[in-house]
């Protein structure tokens, strides 16, 4: 399997001398692969590095404690703030992470963004995870048990809602909503999903909805339409997109982040 | 050396060879795609040593900038002794190339200036558009040196401008410059201008005679042009006109 990521600044933060709170990386253990995004909260401390210390505590979590990522991250990330004398606000970061192991895939979002399955035919199912207040659970909350981040959505029933649309090459259609209860949502969500078919498994940033001029379900087509799929292909295909999209004055608002992993098919999309 | 994937290209009609690196091998995500092609011809004699020389210190020149692993490097020799251009090796990464191996250069034969013109930039071109077609930026610089006039190609300097207004209209290639470079070439001095004219080159210097000192001037310009070239990729142009003078 080919595994390839990219993040880039977006125009808000470039403006505002600002460093890119977005970090992606992925990574090859003894059966499977795995991609790793983080988003760090714009009105946070110096989240550029707690997204880059999620990220990483991911990346230590999935390869020597797969079974619990999430505790073992959360240990790494308590420690790691302790050891380099962070604020809790540093480590307010999101996090997605898509993780293959044999035959299945896993992904896990906790906070907001974008999951992506393709398939060899070019079809892209692909979710996106919202919070219904614009303002996602970290996974740096736990260190209260999300007493905090519940306490701000009091009773509101299902915050989180994943919408499910189809991405074809030619156009994209509305699937479906699920919404997601406090308790479960603040846990984060795992879907499991079986790798016979697809081609593509890939986590995005929410930067990538906050494109000027851009749905974000023809950016992540675009971003997935891979001519190559050697090498650095994801960090080319941004590249290119950007380029693209700014002869037009426009381009991400938002700091832009995304792991692919290809699981199977021939080496050109497109 | 490594495998490198042989083309054969195609433009007005006629047929080009080149080799290049496998796009699925390449690290980086844009390049500049350098093509140096010299005059193996007979009146080169007495002088080729130097020439190699020359194209060595280039090469280690280019190995010291900071842009060097955004570098392909193609070195081509010419003259009617080859039955199309007699490629020392195809686009390939600095990192990958061992100028000592180059081969003590033998001299002799016409000189197919316009045939070897034509195909350093055509290749330059083909492989651009294939780089780019693949999501990488690339752009290119060709500097073919001579001693002389042509007297033997097929090639046209009307078909070498076609190639390039073409490849500039097209902008798949973000950029490319071809310079003439003339050495021993006083005598030729208007008929080397008038074919960069005709052919819609980036113009025709002339590094004098070929003295050790001349042509280790010639190798500095041409190593800051490439350096130019390749800062100048990502800004949606060619380099500013290139200061560096031989």
């Amino acid at each position: 399997m080919q595994t390839d990521a990219h993040f880039i600044i977006g125009q808000t933060h470039a403006a505002a001398g600002l460093p890119c709170q977005d970090y992606a990386l992925t990574g090859q253990v003894t059966g499977g692969t795995f991609a790793i995004v983080a988003d760090g909260c714009s009105s946070g401390g110096r989240t550029d590095v707690g997204a880059r210390l999620v990220t990483q505590a991911t990346d230590q979590a999935l390869r020597f404690s797969p079974q619990a990522v999430v505790p073992a991250r959360q240990v790494l990330m308590q420690a790691s703030q302790r050891m380099l004398n962070l604020n809790r606000t540093d480590m307010l970061a999101t996090c997605l992470y898509a993780q293959t192991h044999d035959d299945d895939v896993t992904v896990h979002v906790q906070g907001d963004g974008v999951v992506a399955l393709g398939r060899a035919d070019g079809q892209i199912l692909a979710g996106l995870f919202e919070w219904s207040r614009n303002a996602p659970a970290y996974p740096s909350y736990a260190d209260d048990g999300f007493a905090a981040f519940k306490a701000f959505y009091g009773d509101e029933p299902n915050p989180l809602t994943l919408e499910w649309w189809s991405v074809t090459p030619t156009g994209a259609e509305y699937l479906d909503t699920v919404r997601f209860g406090l308790d479960e949502a603040v846990r984060g969500i795992t879907l499991d999903y079986r790798l016979a078919g697809l081609d593509r498994v890939a986590v995005f940033t929410d930067g990538v909805t906050q494109i000027d001029g851009v749905d974000w379900t023809d950016a992540v087509r675009s971003l997935l339409a891979f001519k190559t799929r050697q090498g650095a292909f994801a960090r080319r295909r941004m590249n290119r997109f950007v380029r693209d999209v700014s002869l037009t004055g426009r381009g991400p608002l938002d700091d832009l982040a995304y792991a692919v992993i290809i699981t199977e098919g021939t080496d050109h999309d497109a | 050396m490594p495998k490198l994937a042989s083309t054969t290209a195609t433009f007005a009609g006629t047929k080009f060879t080149y080799q290049a690196a496998r796009i699925g091998d390449l690290g980086a995500t844009e390049y500049t795609l350098v093509t140096i092609a010299i005059d193996m011809t007979g009146s080169v004699s007495g002088f080729e040593s130097e020439l190699r020389a020359m194209l060595i210190a280039v090469i280690d020149a280019c190995r010291r900038s900071p842009r060097s692993d955004n570098l392909l490097v193609r070195v081509l020799l010419f003259s009617s002794r080859f039955q199309d251009v007699n490629e020392l090796h195809g686009f390939m990464p600095l990192a990958q190339l061992d100028p000592a191996s180059y081969p003590v250069f033998q001299t002799g034969g016409m000189t197919p200036l316009y045939d070897a013109t034509f195909n350093a930039i055509g290749a330059t071109v083909d492989f651009g558009n294939d780089l780019s077609a693949n999501d990488f930026l690339a752009n290119g610089i060709v500097f073919v040196i001579t001693d002389g006039d042509d007297n033997t190609s097929t090639a046209t300097p009307a078909m070498v401008r076609q190639l390039l207004e073409t490849t500039r209209r097209d902008e798949r290639l973000e950029s490319i410059l071809a310079i003439l470079i003339g050495v021993n070439a006083a005598r030729y001095q208007a008929q080397l201008d008038g074919f960069a004219r005709e052919a819609g080159l980036d113009g025709y210097r002339d590094a004098h005679d070929a003295t050790p000192q001349n042509l280790a001037k010639l190798a500095r310009f041409v190593s800051q042009s490439i350096s130019s070239t390749s800062l100048a990729l990502g800004t949606g142009g060619p380099s500013q006109t290139i200061s560096a003078t031989i």
